[in-house]
């Protein structure tokens, strides 16, 4: 057994190798898969497809309910994004400054829309949305989504705070400017690719919130993920693999920009 | 010198700067009246009033866990742990429960499984475009959505889909996966392997290739050398991630939904049932309650894990 196991270990450099193939094949070939499903034929997704056509990318923009969906979660994204821009700036501005010693336990009162379950924090919304008699009601959906997004916003600029050089601010205080004007003028710009960054993660994660909008929203209000989730379960249809592409193609974009704006390379491999 | 260098810059403004020295009267008066401490609270209103939504939410659904519900009536009754009770003792529960529990481990370790391989593959190339390569297909699956993932492996995993396809081709027979725990579980790890990527990603950047080429040098074989070079020091991470898979996979909904077609449920779709279709809002909110609380007792759990084993090398060490 033990020298079966040296055989084992003797070739362990290539058994990772394996093992990350495995890996890229799960992440990956969904991905893949719904490209090829939005392109078929039939009614029915086959493999291999049956033949190939665009037709069902026409019928993304005349379909009504698909339309409206993307209204709804447009709307919800915007919510979400400047309610997270307004209080994620503001917030990361105090945790790093005036409030620095009680920032640890402040940060993670600001992360409880990440710990507690989502399924949980989206009926938490519902009761208060049915108390003030709104459920249904869009704007509560962005807000809720916004809560539970928050920490991708507040832990972006927060960074962005952290890497930014200090020495910037003094310069431009020894040269007569205000503590205004060095905000305005000096950290604000510095802190706009980490804003951005955060501001497209907040925007691609509500657009395709799909548990909240199932809970909050109603039939009238349904949001894109919503109407997906509907269709699916009576038949999955190259249309909604279509609708599907939609989100691969914003969280492809998003991907592109935050890997250029947001050094999110040099954050991950320190090169 | 203050005034005198505002006086000389006052003189030719446009609209946009008078705005900015409005501003700075503002502070200035402010910075007199001893505003500096509670500016940087103020700063916290906005996502201290975001939280307060989600807190007020969860206050209210701790309230309606302890009363009674009348599912006739549609009204809440009077303080009873009733609720509770109702859901403990429920046999579906339990198996729903165990279910969850079950999966969310299993699913946990093989995702730390695939993970580790993943980063040292993406710690150790030398090719930036494979580094990135890497990076880009771990973190697209988070931004596409719930949605999407489950779609996908909708399509992947069909009885008519390429997986089956292979299988059939290779002569092993008909495969149908959709509605067994099975595609819950791939589902699951998909959504899992991103974050443990992501935990796990940076103590292997930290790992010390010299220790390896040390122990390699004393004759160790690869399997030793993995074992107890390489593990240890990436145990921290692992935890961590093996906490924070824990979670993930305990909170799934879509894929149990979806790919478990409505016969392998978790304890969220059953809180969303409850809540909902019965419906017993009541009864749903002291099923929240208990799922939070199991989460963070396997959280605790896994954490103290860690603990241990991290005092026990140290005295082995010593």
């Amino acid at each position: 057994m033990k020298r079966a196991l040296d055989r084992v270990g003797r070739t362990l450099p290539s058994t990772t190798g394996v093992l990350a193939v495995f890996g890229v094949v799960i992440l990956a070939l969904p991905t893949a898969i719904i490209l090829v499903a939005s392109l078929t034929k039939g009614h029915n997704i086959v493999f291999p497809p049956h033949g190939l056509t665009l037709h069902w990318y026409g019928k993304l923009f005349s379909d009504e309910t698909i339309h409206n969906g993307l209204t709804h979660s447009l709307y919800v994204a915007l919510v979400a994004v400047v309610v997270d821009t307004v209080a994620g700036v503001m917030a990361a501005l105090a945790l790093a400054g005036t409030l620095r010693r009680g920032s640890g336990i402040a940060r993670v009162f600001l992360s409880l829309g990440i710990m507690t379950p989502v399924v949980v924090s989206a009926f938490a919304f519902y009761t208060v949305a049915l108390n003030i008699h709104m459920a249904g009601n869009l704007t509560i959906v962005g807000l809720g989504v916004a809560v539970v997004v928050f920490p991708f916003m507040l832990w972006t600029i927060s960074s962005a705070l952290a890497d930014r050089d200090p020495t910037m601010v003094e310069a431009a205080a020894t040269m007569g400017a205000d503590p205004v004007e060095q905000f305005l003028f000096v950290t604000l710009p510095l802190l706009a690719p980490g804003i951005i960054t955060g501001a497209m993660l907040v925007f691609v994660l509500s657009i395709t919130d799909f548990l909240i909008s199932l809970v909050l929203t109603d039939v009238d209000t349904q949001t894109l993920p919503v109407v997906i989730y509907s269709g699916l379960r009576s038949n999955v249809s190259p249309l909604l693999g279509a609708a599907t592409v939609l989100f691969i193609v914003l969280a492809a974009a998003v991907c592109g920009l935050v890997l250029r704006i947001g050094k999110l390379e040099r954050f991950v491999f320190g090169r | 010198m203050e005034a005198g260098v505002l006086e000389g810059r006052r003189r030719s403004r446009g609209l946009g700067w008078r705005g900015v020295d409005a501003l700075i009267a503002v502070r200035r008066a402010g910075s007199k009246v001893g505003l500096g401490r509670v500016a940087g609270i103020l700063l916290l209103v906005p996502a201290l009033a975001l939280m307060a939504f989600l807190l007020v939410g969860m206050v209210t659904l701790i309230s309606h866990s302890l009363h009674q519900y009348d599912t006739f009536r549609l009204k809440g009754g009077a303080f009873s742990f009733e609720q509770y009770e109702s859901v403990w003792n429920d046999p579906h529960f339990r198996e729903v429960l165990v279910r969850t529990l079950w999966m969310s481990g299993l699913t946990t370790l093989i995702t730390l499984a695939l993970a580790i391989p993943f980063a040292i593959t993406m710690a150790r190339s030398r090719r930036r475009w494979l580094r990135l390569t890497l990076l880009v297909i771990a973190f697209l699956p988070i931004l596409t959505g719930d949605i999407t993932r489950t779609y996908g492996w909708l399509v992947v995993l069909d009885s008519k889909g390429p997986v089956a396809w292979v299988v059939e081709h290779l002569g092993l027979g008909h495969l149908s996966l959709l509605g067994t725990l099975w595609a819950v579980g791939i589902g699951t790890v998909q959504v899992l392997l991103p974050l443990a990527i992501l935990i796990v990603l940076p103590a292997v950047m930290l790992i010390d290739p010299d220790l390896s080429a040390a122990a390699q040098t004393m004759g160790a074989r690869p399997r030793h050398v993995f074992l107890r070079v390489i593990l240890p020091q990436l145990r921290l991470a692992l935890f961590g991630a093996a906490a924070v898979c824990f979670t993930m996979g305990m909170n799934e909904f879509a894929n149990p939904a979806l790919l478990g077609e409505g016969v392998r449920d978790y304890v969220g779709n059953l809180l969303y049932a409850t809540y909902l279709i019965l419906p017993n809002p009541y009864k749903g909110a002291a099923l929240g309650i208990i799922m939070l609380v199991v989460i963070a007792l396997g959280v605790a759990l896994i954490t103290a894990c860690g603990r241990l084993l991290d005092r026990r090398r140290r005295g082995a060490a010593a």
